[in-house]
């Protein structure tokens, strides 16, 4: 099956000084799909980001978005892509619809329907000053501006952060909304990961600059997997077919988080260790079990 | 029609779609003929990837609990008419492991379930009788 890859980077490397915000980070992100982008904090995500929209040169490698060069290009990649940043970054002086004034005019497919509709679901009035609006209403207001011209890309770099409940599930349902239409494709890079696991089917996690993995969601959910066993001896020796991230010891159970080799296939038993269960695990207590593990070695 | 999703299980969000589907369209909380949400719609309310819901009704449209009439939308079909015993068996079974597989961590034996399960089968049927 052959798909069509919409941000391909290859090898990309970004420093700031001597210090390597990105170190040979490679990634594929088909077009389509609903991407999460996970990793600790100062990992990379947001310069990866700024990488893709233009807004940073990289050091070296190659990234190319919808099939253009960010760098050279930016101005038509500007007008595929709908971007929020995670600082917001907006004048507080102007009214919400000055904003909205002030960026329309760069984009040639902006809607004027979309806008409507946008302001009017998310209770937003054009005579409000945008540096009177909480943080939840500056964040759908961004959101406005991103969607209104119907773009086929969506980056989101840790927008839903700080929001009220109510604000974000406002958020979400209209990303949600968005992804009805064939083809568009969102990247979002975030901490909730709670609430990105209901929308993406793609993951990537970054760590230190690089990718350290990025599979469908469902795969790397039947490949990280919980498993109770119980031995007979003092210990257990070691499973063949996975890898063991961590491991908790309750009497005479063993609770290990192990990355399966193959999706689904369970670890053969040694003798003396009975396997009692093997439980799916969310995709926080994944990222976590593995960002440790890559952390403790 | 009411779905609740619970991440902290794991257990894959189609799947869980799938299972409260069918538990109402069988236990008629979802009467036959009655037309489901939309993907979109679903998918709104859930505030789920829209492929989630649609991959959740494509199963369920494969095991025969909902049917899609081109544009018109989808609808619960009649489960007990339409499916043999034995695959009504089959969507039990799970609840029945899941139940044997606590006993034996409870220590409770074999034997005592079954006699529970007429205990309370016993009881449930009086109540419905009264």
């Amino acid at each position: 099956m052959t798909q069509l890859i919409c941000i391909e980077c290859r090898d990309l490397g970004k420093k700031f000084g001597r210090i390597a915000a990105l170190d040979g980070l490679t990634m594929d992100v088909p077009c389509g799909a609903v991407y999460a982008l996970l990793g600790r904090n100062g990992t990379g995500k947001s310069t990866l980001i700024q990488v893709l929209m233009g807004m940073l040169d990289a050091t070296h490698g190659s990234v190319s978005v919808l099939g253009l060069d960010p760098l050279t290009q930016d101005v038509a990649v500007k007008q595929r892509v709908g971007y929020i940043p995670d600082r917001l970054p907006m004048y507080d002086w102007m009214t919400v619809g000055e904003t909205i004034g002030f960026v329309k005019p760069f984009y040639e497919g902006w809607l004027k329907d979309d806008e409507e509709g946008l302001l009017t679901r998310f209770r937003l009035t054009r005579q409000q000053r945008v540096g009177a609006l909480s943080r939840g209403n500056r964040a759908l207001l961004s959101l406005v501006l991103a969607m209104a011209h119907r773009p086929e890309l969506v980056l989101l770099d840790e927008c839903t952060s700080g929001m009220d409940a109510i604000a974000r599930r406002e958020f979400e349902r209209c990303v949600i909304d968005a992804l009805q239409s064939q083809g568009r494709t969102v990247l979002f890079a975030g901490h909730q990961i709670d609430e990105m696991e209901r929308i993406c089917d793609w993951v990537g996690i970054i760590h230190n600059g690089k990718m350290l993995l990025q599979m469908p969601l469902e795969q790397l959910k039947a490949s990280v997997k919980l498993l109770v066993v119980t031995s007979q001896g003092p210990d257990i020796p070691a499973l063949s077919g996975c890898k063991v991230l961590s491991r908790r010891d309750a009497g005479r159970d063993m609770a290990l988080i192990v990355r399966l080799d193959d999706p689904d296939v369970l670890p053969e038993m040694p003798a003396g260790v009975v396997l009692g269960e093997a439980l799916p695990l969310t995709l926080e207590e994944i990222f976590v079990a593995l960002v440790e593990s890559e952390e403790g070695s | 029609m009411l779905i609740r999703i619970d991440q902290s299980t794991g257990v894959p969000l189609w799947l869980q779609i799938v299972k409260q589907v069918t538990k109402q369209v069988i236990s008629r909380g979802v009467s036959v003929g009655d037309r489901l949400p939309t993907v979109r719609e679903l998918a709104s309310d859930l505030r789920v990837n829209p492929n989630t819901v649609a991959r959740a009704y494509l199963e369920l449209e494969r095991v025969g609990v909902v049917e899609t009439r081109r544009g018109q939308g989808t609808f619960a079909c009649d489960v007990v008419d339409r499916h043999s015993l034995d695959e009504r068996r089959k969507m039990i079974v799970d609840r029945v492991d899941a139940l044997l597989l606590e006993a034996s961590h409870l220590q409770v034996s074999h034997d005592e379930v079954i006699e529970i399960l007429e205990e309370r089968a016993r009881a449930v049927e009086s109540e419905t009788r009264k």
